[in-house]
């Protein structure tokens, strides 16, 4: 069980706060106390001075000034002496009391650096990602992720910073769909409608519901309008909803049920779930998905699949280079190769099928694909050479004149046996 | 892991009986311990936090940190002048003759003023580092809404995750604007350290441009810091200045210029010092390699470069963002030989490793493990198992039964292979056993 790196963080943090806020309250405040009693003494040195003594009469004070004797008595001096410590001792508490403080703070980093990871080496041994060769296609893909996510300018802002034209067919296909999904954001269905006139036969092949979506919201907007579209409503709906009619026909049978509430509106009746904005969002999750479909797209972004997959196995990778230090196998990361270990990223991110050799314990390549036994069992082709090998070496000794013809190969998984070249290649 | 070797080389000693139970025990640890980090989801979480995070906070400690020190500095320099001139009047009252009542009043007016300078700067300074280390605090407290709340709340804070990778490699890479303007339509600037990189924005502008004063008065405002990473930043940007006066063929300020700020550097640096002074000697459109490197226009961008790492260096942050990390190692997780099959017949546009772009950057990641075969029909996109069994068409392409089938039925028995674009009857279907 991993701990939590964030509360041990969380506590430094607040311990400093903490101490901030008592430094506060007492080093800072006794400077208050240092005010007062300069305070004091400024009234009692101002006392001292004789009442009728002109101050702006530079010239007469100073020739009385020797003549007089002392404003201040020794006591009152040494009073004077003894504040004035007090205010260069509270005073330098402030600076001292303050570096104090420094140990705390710098806890707070230690901490930081002793629960997160500060560096990924493991991943540098191998020429960089990032060079000036695979820059643009990162670019691109950051790119392809804003537009999805309806950040077009930020698309076209990074194109300028970067000074790189990335002039994907993705973006240009993307403007389009977005410019549907803006529209639909504030309730404009036309240039859905356009766009899924223009592709209704592929629509109608994906047997997307887009279109009757469409219409029906057109439809429930008119509902919504009140008692005077009751006519429009129904001309709406004959003309639009018949070709929808044998796949959704009890959908078109709820939507027609909202007339009868038009007088009053539809809050408050089975009808009002037809008005939620959810309504919206599932017609431009649909449109998205049809969209991309359509294109030969993916529906989710492919880098927030990646980042996601990524957040799951980079975890897991450093703690095993982790435990891989020292030993024989420091270079992990290296082209070719496999991961030394297995991420389980959960069913939705399995895309391919992989066929690992039960066998050889390892996954099927172009020259070394699955080869289905003729009794239905699946091995790799290298491990099928190395049984009918191993064969030849057990029995070669016992009739040297068996051809390669008569060679034998036992599955390993049933008593069925067949020559080396029945099993045949397979392709999941 | 330590499934492959042994096993294959052991073949032909061992009975085929013995080698399967040994591969069965394998794949059962196997699958046992992922099956407890699946289930352990907080566990998970902690390890991605720390994993993922840490550039998150350090950043704005290290501004704390920054903070904490000016403020020590202020704190000194106050805390000296109350000291001068209590001392000052100390002096002037045990001295003789005593000094005149208008004078001492304006001594302890001096005093007093000090006194409530350096409170109301004390004052300041504690309110800054406070607003420091609550900024710290808010970051941790956003990170502690990862994986909690609705499905909802949980997709939003991962969506922000990703804004928040995008930006920090857009800073580091020098996309200011483009990060600026995320940072903004998304509403995450304090999440993001985009204050950080405001002014190393201007200085790579500056740089850019041919102007060296900014670069060198960020060098000068953090001199020990560059001094104790050993930075060779100055000296680069000296050599350079020393470069373009060559290039303008000002050689005798050029050696005015290498006297004077040559001599000041770490002996460390004294190799290359020969090297750029033999420029004296060369026209400024030599034909010498090494002397063409140095004179060439790509010393800017190599300027520009050194200067990104070494004020990352100066937050101790990692040199490799995250992004392309976390990248890196999704792509390879979910990177399968299917992926790059010369044919491309596996091509699926659901797998990120499939989309064009990111299968070129891929390509030379390693690829993910897997001790254990897993199926998912190609038609359909299910798992195949023993309730989608998997059956091989004559061709020897295989697909899951459940898919089959249903074409058969609506097609009187004859299925489709979109791989070999071939027709053929369900009934040569053979099923497939996979162990």
């Amino acid at each position: 069980m991993a701990t939590d790196p964030r509360i041990p963080v969380r506590n430094e943090i607040d311990k400093v706060l903490d101490k901030f806020s008592t430094y506060e309250t007492t080093t800072l405040s006794s400077l208050d106390n240092v005010e007062a009693k300069l305070k004091e003494l400024l009234e009692l040195v101002e006392n001292a001075m004789p009442m009728d003594d002109d101050s702006s009469n530079l010239d007469e004070a100073l020739d009385s000034e020797e003549s007089e004797a002392p404003l201040l008595s020794s006591e009152q001096v040494s009073n004077i002496m003894a504040t004035l410590a007090e205010v260069k001792s509270v005073s330098s508490s402030v600076s001292a009391k303050h570096r104090e403080l420094h140990s705390f703070v710098s806890k707070i980093g230690k901490c930081i650096d002793k629960n997160f990871e500060t560096s990924y080496d493991f991943m540098t041994h191998q020429t960089a990602f990032l060079r000036d060769e695979t820059r643009p296609r990162l670019y691109e893909i950051i790119c392809n992720h804003l537009c999805r996510e309806g950040l077009q300018s930020t698309a076209d802002q990074l194109m300028e910073d970067s000074n790189m034209n990335i002039n994907s067919e993705f973006m240009t296909k993307f403007r389009d769909v977005n410019a549907i999904v803006v529209a639909l954001r504030n309730g404009d269905l036309q240039p859905a409608m356009k766009w899924a006139l223009e592709h209704s036969e592929k629509l109608k092949e994906k047997t997307s519901s887009l279109e009757f979506k469409l219409h029906r919201l057109a439809f429930i907007s008119l509902v919504a309008g009140g008692a005077q579209n009751v006519t429009a409503a129904i001309e709406y709906a004959r003309d639009h909803f018949t070709p929808f009619i044998p796949n959704h026909q009890s959908a078109i049978q709820h939507v027609m049920g909202s007339l009868v509430f038009m007088r009053t509106g539809l809050q408050g009746t089975p009808y009002s779930g037809l008005l939620q904005t959810s309504q919206w969002d599932d017609l431009i999750r649909t449109f998205t998905k049809d969209a991309c479909t359509i294109m030969g797209l993916s529906m989710q972004c492919p880098l927030a699949v990646c980042i996601s997959a990524g957040c799951t196995a980079l975890p897991v990778l450093l703690n095993i280079n982790q435990a891989l230090t020292g030993s024989q196998v420091h270079n992990m990361w290296s082209a070719k190769e496999e991961l030394p270990i297995e991420i389980a990223l959960g069913k939705n991110n399995y895309y391919h099928s992989i066929f690992s050799c039960p066998i050889m314990r390892q996954q099927s390549t172009e020259s070394n694909p699955p080869m289905r036994l003729i009794c239905g069992h699946v091995i790799s082709k290298d491990a099928l050479t190395k049984l009918t090998n191993a064969n030849k070496t057990i029995w070669g000794w016992a009739s040297s004149r068996t051809s390669q013809k008569d060679t034998r190969v036992k599955c390993p998984y049933c008593p069925v046996e067949q020559t080396p070249q029945e099993p045949q290649q397979i392709i999941f | 892991m330590d499934g492959f070797v042994p096993v294959s080389e052991n073949l032909s000693m061992m009975g085929s009986h013995n080698i399967f139970g040994t591969n069965s025990q394998i794949s059962e640890n196997d699958t046992s311990s992922q099956h407890t980090a699946e289930v352990d989801g907080s566990s998970q979480i902690n390890r991605c936090m720390a994993a993922l995070e840490h550039s998150t906070i350090k950043v704005p400690y290290e501004v704390l940190n920054r903070k904490f020190r000016t403020a020590q500095k202020v704190l000194e320099r106050e805390v000296s002048a109350v000291a001068a001139c209590t001392s000052e009047m100390q002096a002037a009252l045990s001295g003789s003759p005593m000094p005149r009542p208008q004078q001492l009043t304006q001594m302890i007016r001096g005093v007093m003023s000090q006194v409530s300078s350096l409170k109301r700067k004390a004052r300041e300074a504690v309110a800054g580092e406070v607003e420091c280390a609550r900024a710290v605090r808010r970051r941790i407290e956003h990170l502690d809404q990862a994986g909690k709340g609705s499905a909802a709340a949980r997709a939003a804070w991962e969506s922000t995750r990703i804004d928040r990778l995008i930006t920090d490699f857009l800073l580091r890479e020098g996309c200011y604007r483009t990060a600026k303007k995320l940072v903004e339509l998304r509403n995450i600037k304090s999440l993001t350290n985009l204050g950080l990189f405001e002014n190393a924005y201007e200085v790579e502008q500056s740089l850019e441009r041919r102007d060296v004063s900014k670069c060198l008065a960020w060098c000068h405002e953090n001199k020990t810091k560059l001094k104790k990473l050993n930075s060779s930043l100055e000296f680069n940007i000296r050599i350079q200045e020393f470069i373009d006066m060559i290039k303008r063929n000002e050689r005798m300020s050029a050696v005015w210029h290498a006297r004077k700020y040559f001599s000041a550097q770490d002996c460390k640096q004294l190799p290359s010092i020969p090297q750029c002074m033999a420029l004296l000697a060369f026209p400024a459109d030599t034909k010498i390699p090494e002397y063409q490197v140095l004179l060439s226009d790509s010393r800017w961008q190599d300027l520009i470069q050194q200067f990104r790492d070494e004020n990352l260096r100066l937050y101790h942050l990692s040199l490799q963002a995250t992004f392309t990390v976390v990248v890196q190692a999704g792509l390879s997780a979910l990177k399968t030989p299917q992926c790059y099959k010369s044919n491309k017949e596996s091509f699926n546009p659901d797998c990120p490793v499939c989309v064009p772009t990111l299968n070129s950057l891929a390509k030379e990641l390693p690829y993910a493990h897997c001790s254990q075969s897993r199926l998912v029909c190609f038609l359909s996109g299910e798992t195949m198992n023993e309730n989608n069994l998997p059956l091989m068409l004559p061709n020897g392409y295989v697909y899951g039964s459940n898919a089959l089938e249903a074409q058969a039925a609506a097609n009187n028995g004859e299925v489709f292979c979109p791989r070999s674009e071939t027709k053929f009857q369900l009934s040569d279907a053979q099923k497939v056993f996979v162990m």
